[in-house]
């Protein structure tokens, strides 16, 4: 009986959640060590936020997230843009164990909706990394190059009211 | 030769940091939302027609309201208008930031801005100035390109002077209104390559500040090349001298010493 449990919790946890381990940002508008602290402070406040490895040179935050906590990608591009700045690049970081992903549907990762817009019938294992391309996460001339082929939901990032983030693989 | 060193002078200040922590002027860009700043300032200037040094002390808070909004609040003591030291004036300043395009290294902002001060000086000189010689208001738009290495930045604003006599008929003895314009320059000098937050920077400017005056037409130029340490990418110290290259206006001081040191508390309105 235990052991169904736990295979059947096990199994939930396949099917529905992948576990985001962390982010490789990058940050635009800058090249001050003053501008890059005012950035890497603002992420340290934010509340998942375990630790942050920081290049001030290429302007690189890599941010380790606090195990088991629900994370927002939408509040760490909201701590750089209060400290002045923008978000170039979203690298995630993630563990799948078996995950079926086809172009357009719509996925579970560390609680937040996502699709792949170049996914093709593949099975994620292990550890991959996926970059997001959705607006305040990509520079203005990406976000308007994505905007022809990323389908409805991405222009405002919401399907039927729902937040729904858009990567690619 | 001297052809050559400037042409490698030049493009050297083209390949390090650009900076627009200007020392005389302000960016479009602003500081961090829910940060707060304070700054002390010294002006030092020799009045000639007294024959003696006269300064002013300028402290300043300056509060991050939201990412594109910040607000100043300043109070100024200074001798230049009394035998001693006496409390002068208050004026408040507010930025607002309605463009930004980010690049890699490099950004485009604008800004527009405003002014109000109450001071207790009735001046008798042509130049017309919100930090403590006049009451006043003033209002202007900044843009500010950073270009990879180099920051650019320019303001241009209007200043409404409200000292006592400006609706007495008759010809004015002083100007009350004024067309102002920067162009300001910055660069990352020290370190050559970032590796941590704690190294301290140094930054050079060089500033054009000018001013024409329109009902009593009068104006003048002004050159103005700072210093910057930056300290634990936090703390601020600035050194500054300002000259005029030309004008026809009848100032306190055609040149002046500036020095301040400002502290950025990052996050600390939650």
């Amino acid at each position: 009986m235990k052991k169904l449990f736990i295979l059947f919790f096990l199994s939930i946890g396949l099917i529905t959640n992948a576990q985001v381990k962390k982010a490789h940002l990058r940050a635009s508008g800058l090249t001050c060590a003053m501008c890059s602290k005012a950035v890497f402070k603002s992420l340290s406040d934010v509340p998942f936020v375990e630790k942050i490895q920081v290049d001030i040179q290429q302007s690189t935050y890599e941010v380790f997230f606090k195990e088991g906590s629900s994370i927002s990608f939408d509040a760490l591009s909201k701590a750089v843009i209060d400290a002045g700045f923008s978000v170039d690049q979203l690298k995630v970081t993630s563990n799948f164990n078996g995950l079926k992903v086809q172009k357009g549907s719509t996925i579970t990762v560390g609680n937040q909706a996502l699709q792949f817009i170049n996914a093709n019938d593949q099975t994620l294992s292990g550890e991959k990394t996926f970059t997001l391309i959705d607006k305040n996460f990509v520079s203005s001339q990406e976000f308007k190059k994505y905007k022809l082929t990323a389908g409805k939901a991405y222009e405002k990032g919401f399907a039927e009211g729902k937040r729904v983030y858009h990567a690619i693989l | 030769m001297k052809i050559n060193f400037l042409v490698i002078a030049l493009l050297a200040t083209l390949y390090v940091s650009g900076q627009e922590l200007y020392v005389f002027s302000e960016p479009a860009s602003n500081m961090p939302a829910k940060s707060i700043s304070v700054k002390q300032t010294a002006k030092w200037l020799r009045n000639p027609t007294f024959s003696r040094t006269e300064s002013r002390h300028t402290s300043e808070l300056m509060f991050g309201v939201n990412r594109n909004l910040m607000i100043h609040a300043a109070g100024t003591f200074s001798n230049m208008y009394s035998q001693s030291q006496r409390f002068e004036s208050v004026r408040t300043y507010a930025k607002y930031r309605f463009l930004t395009v980010d690049g890699m290294y490099s950004h485009f902002r604008m800004a527009a801005f405003a002014e109000v001060s109450h001071s207790r000086n009735i001046s008798g000189y042509d130049e017309l100035s919100l930090e403590g010689d006049q009451s006043g208001i003033q209002a202007g738009i900044i843009a500010t390109q950073l270009l990879h290495k180099l920051a650019i930045s320019t303001t241009l604003s209007l200043t409404e002077s409200l000292q006592k006599g400006r609706s007495l008929p008759g010809p004015k003895a002083v100007p009350y209104q004024a067309f102002n314009y920067s162009l300001s320059a910055g660069y990352l000098v020290l370190p050559k390559k970032y590796t941590s937050y704690d190294q301290t920077n140094l930054n050079l400017y060089v500033e054009l500040l000018g001013q024409r005056t329109y009902d009593k037409k009068r104006y003048f130029v002004d050159l103005a090349p700072a210093a910057q340490l930056i300290f634990n990418s936090q703390a601020k110290l600035n050194l500054g001298y300002r000259f005029q290259l030309g004008g026809n206006m009848n100032r306190m001081a055609d040149k002046s010493w500036m020095l301040s040191f400002e502290w950025l508390f990052l996050n600390a309105l939650k």
